[in-house]
């Protein structure tokens, strides 16, 4: 590539990466946490803290106790136990409303019924902003397109990628300090980015996309194209009839597919002569999507079967997208693995940023009015996440109802208020990192004192409330180390500037 | 942008449009295309015009980015844009006529 080529390629990642790179923070920060929406359920709600038990139970017998109790409506959707849940949870939505069962599934005990997760919160912050459908999910696809844009051009104009694989030079400025850090992070990050990229800009445009593609085979109608692909949706016949065991039909989709781990079931019309009962999951130990059998309720007969292990090439790649992005496919060592790439990935956004500020905050002719305003809105933002999240683990430990989510949007609001008004981002830094270490060592304590569960108890019984703690110990650890050894750089006293009021205004 | 980077890439808006709109038109073109004439079952062409629009996209940005003027990145992406559009509108009719 030549000189002209690559100044062009360093430009644009520097202006893509200023454009989106607060908007990428955001996003993979939040990707990161919302990873584990299974994960963080047994933590966010101590009364369905419980051991797992694999042996087998009956879906049929634990269905009626539901109903028994009041699940009534004839469509449910049922997620199945598993260890980091190890419950059934049983859901239906009608008329607007929503219901939730949860039942131990050896013994038919009514659980509690939880408050909102964590998980899906961030989760939701994570897939669409908390903006309304579609203009969040766009954003994020379009995000996902551009930072595509931002790993090819940094992989063009990253020349020494290879001879730069460790931090081998004395860093004696933030700035080279800081450029280190983003590409070693950036190089060794590289395959796992392009897979979140590329992964989550299709996701994410999905619904853009599907009308364009299912232009030829089904003149653009994307839910003739899903309905062809999912299986027809249940047609109510409104003549009674008796359901199928539950318990039968597992078996089946069992013995037609003992790899399948089947993880939701979903009852449609139950109780209707057109009744579809359709039992969802990926194949064990492979990189596949959820594979499916729907079958009538009434007489048990296989309507449709979905199946990503065959069909073409594009078909298997694409039942790969969703289990890639979000790390499902290879148990939970992958999925920690995911968290720290995660976490990386959100630093390389950080790093990005914090480099074209230095260069210019720092000049000799000063900083413009403008760059100082985007130094302040970066810091709050960026700077507000964790400390917001921190606050929503916390408060979750002590108040129910929407406290917790109110306590996370005013943390977020008032740390970016503060950031703009209030101390230079230079000066905030150190403060607003005491107050995350203070947080996250708080949080295992306030846990351990709400329920009981103590690291060290947890430890022994309830594998998924002691990472949780242990995380955030492990955190507050890590911030408490960086603010004594003050591990980076200062900016040289020649270059350093403080923020004054008179140029920012 | 420094002075110096200006010198390279003066006025990049024509250049930045035809990589960002002129790279969205020519990605969903490809798409459709793949979409149409791909010999594969329905759903495969489907899934494959979605897999590569991002990585159409992303070249068509890097491509357009890279030239000269704006007018030559449009055309660098107006060009196979216009043709994969035509090819997709004559497969969808013919398509059609066979249905």
């Amino acid at each position: 590539m030549n000189q002209r080529n690559r100044k062009i390629m360093l430009e644009t990642h520097a202006w893509a990466g200023l454009i989106l790179g607060v908007l990428l923070f955001v996003i993979c920060f939040s990707g990161s946490v919302a990873m584990f929406v299974g994960e963080l359920g047994a933590w966010t709600n101590p009364h369905l803290r419980r051991a797992y038990n694999p042996a087998p139970f009956s879906l049929e017998a634990r269905y009626q106790d539901a109903r028994a109790a009041g699940l009534t409506q004839p469509n449910v959707f049922i997620a199945m136990p598993s260890p980091a849940q190890p419950y059934l949870s049983l859901a239906t939505f009608h008329n607007g409303e929503h219901q939730d069962i949860h039942i131990d599934p050896h013994t038919g005990e009514l659980l509690p019924t939880h408050h909102a997760e964590i998980s899906e919160f961030l989760g939701h912050l994570h897939t669409d902003l908390h903006l309304p459908y579609p203009l969040g999910r766009y954003s994020i696809g379009l995000s996902g397109i551009f930072l595509l844009l931002l790993l090819v051009t940094g992989f063009l104009i990253h020349r020494k990628r290879w001879s730069e694989l460790w931090l081998t030079r004395p860093t004696k400025t933030r700035r080279m300090w800081l450029t280190d850090i983003h590409k070693v992070l950036g190089t060794w990050g590289l395959p796992f980015t392009l897979v979140i990229a590329f992964t989550g800009a299709i996701l994410g445009l999905l619904g853009f996309l599907g009308p364009f593609m299912a232009l030829a085979t089904y003149n653009g109608d994307v839910d003739a194209a899903t309905q062809a692909f999912s299986g027809p949706p249940a047609q109510r016949t409104e003549q009674p009839a008796p359901m199928m065991s539950l318990d039968t039909l597992r078996e089946r989709v069992l013995s037609d597919d003992p790899s399948m781990d089947i993880q939701y079931v979903s009852l449609r019309e139950y109780g209707d002569g057109g009744a579809q009962i359709e039992f969802n999951g990926p194949a064990r130990e492979t990189l596949t999507y959820q594979n499916a059998f729907v079958f009538s309720g009434a007489d048990g007969a296989l309507l449709h079967r979905v199946n990503w292990n065959q069909g073409g090439v594009w078909h298997q790649l694409f039942g790969m997208v969703t289990p890639l992005h979000f790390g499902s496919f290879g148990g939970p060592l992958l999925k920690w693995l995911y968290f720290l790439l995660g976490l990386s990935l959100t630093a390389l956004c950080a790093t990005g940023t914090m480099i074209w500020l230095e260069k210019r905050l720092h000049q000799k002719h000063g900083a413009a009015p403008s760059t100082n305003r985007y130094a302040r809105f970066a810091m709050g933002v960026c700077g507000g996440l964790p400390t917001a999240t921190a606050v929503l683990f916390l408060t979750h430990a002590l108040l129910a109802g929407d406290a917790p989510y109110v306590a996370f949007w005013l943390t977020w609001l008032g740390v970016v208020l503060l950031a703009w008004f209030g101390p230079t981002p230079a000066q905030l830094t150190l403060p607003l990192t005491a107050a995350n270490a203070a947080t996250a060592w708080l949080i295992p304590l306030v846990n351990g004192l709400a329920t009981g569960d103590f690291l060290w108890r947890s430890y022994r019984e309830l594998p998924y409330v002691f990472a949780v703690d242990a995380v955030f110990f492990l955190i507050g650890l890590t911030l408490w180390v960086v603010l004594q050894r003050r591990l980076w750089p200062s900016t040289r006293p020649a270059q350093a500037r403080v923020l004054t009021p008179s140029r920012e205004s | 942008m420094s002075s110096q980077a200006k010198a390279v890439t003066p006025k990049p808006w024509g250049r930045i449009s035809a990589g960002t709109l002129g790279g969205l038109l020519l990605a969903l073109a490809v798409g459709v295309s793949c979409s149409v004439f791909w010999p594969s079952d329905p759903f495969d062409r489907m899934f494959m015009g979605a897999l590569l629009f991002p990585g159409v996209w992303v070249t068509a940005m890097c491509t357009a980015f890279t030239a000269h003027t704006g007018k030559q990145a449009w055309l660098w992406v107006g060009v196979p844009t216009l043709l994969f559009t035509a090819l997709a509108t004559t497969g969808l009719f013919l398509f059609k006529q066979a249905v």
